[in-house]
């Protein structure tokens, strides 16, 4: 009878799950039909496993309390991120306009504005030309310096001022 | 009037005994409840104490519907050591209840 007891104890997790043979669970109900120390087991088992469902179904609520704030304040930042989003959208577009409103008058500076530096650029050429020339007699050398120095203050944004400049030094 | 003293000691008595019943079962519900709370607590701690090795098994047979053989492949041990520790666990969690004395 003991060691019955004992062999039906290792057994009985697996009969509570359904997973013994046909032959082992009967011979097990037939133990349990007269032994109330295994019915007891039995019990304790069916119980605590109730329990832990319990346990368990608990956490998983706990759980989602977390997840929800995290959710809410997800959902309260969205118009946050789209009103940045439609200031960004905004300064882009208010930039674009800018620019294209602006641009039909640029481009009327450019062409003055290329055309002046043409001139200027080619004078300067041709004052740095002239000054070379001069440059290759050696008396001359005071009056290309100033010639030089010239270039570089009338026409400070030119190649040839910047040529002129390192000649100077 | 005595008939009619008689009618309110019926229907006081009547009242009485009602709450009386009300507050038996009251009583019954709050033992029970109080009973389950221990027996929740001591569950608890047993689950606490549990080893993760026996804890994970357990957890994906009787929450997550797995069987013994999938079980084995997720913690990559064979379906009888599976179902080894599934009876180790049960049987802790089962006699810290009968420890305290199962109510029938």
């Amino acid at each position: 009878m003991k060691k019955s007891c004992k062999e039906v104890k290792e057994m009985l997790v697996d009969y509570a799950d359904g997973q013994l043979s046909q032959s082992d669970s009967s011979k097990v109900a037939e133990h349990l039909s007269k032994c109330q120390e295994c019915r007891t087991v039995l019990d304790a088992l069916q119980k605590s496993l109730e329990l832990v469902g319990v346990i368990w179904a608990d956490s998983l609520a706990e759980t989602d309390n977390i997840r929800i704030p995290f959710i809410k304040t997800r959902k309260i930042r969205w118009p946050r991120y789209a009103a940045i989003a439609a200031s960004i959208l905004l300064v882009a577009i208010a930039s674009i306009v800018w620019h294209t409103s602006t641009q039909p008058k640029a481009s009327e500076l450019t062409f003055a504005e290329i055309e002046r530096k043409i001139t200027e650029s080619g004078s300067a050429a041709r004052l740095l030309a002239a000054a070379e020339l001069l440059s290759d007699n050696p008396e001359a050398e005071t009056i290309v310096k100033q010639q030089y120095q010239y270039i570089v203050e009338a026409y400070p944004e030119t190649t040839a001022a910047a040529k002129a400049k390192s000649r100077i030094h | 009037m005595e008939h009619r003293s008689r009618r309110t000691f019926q229907r006081h008595a009547d009242e009485i005994l009602k709450r009386k019943l009300e507050t038996q079962k009251d009583s019954k519900a709050a033992v029970e409840n109080a009973i389950m709370a221990e027996e929740l607590e001591i569950v608890r701690n047993s689950l606490q104490k549990l080893d993760d090795l026996l804890l994970a098994p357990m957890v994906l047979r009787y929450f997550c519907d797995f069987n013994s053989k999938e079980i084995g492949k997720i913690l990559a041990l064979s379906p009888s050591t599976v179902r080894s520790r599934l009876r180790e666990a049960r049987m802790i969690l089962a006699k810290g209840l009968l420890e305290r004395g199962l109510e029938p």
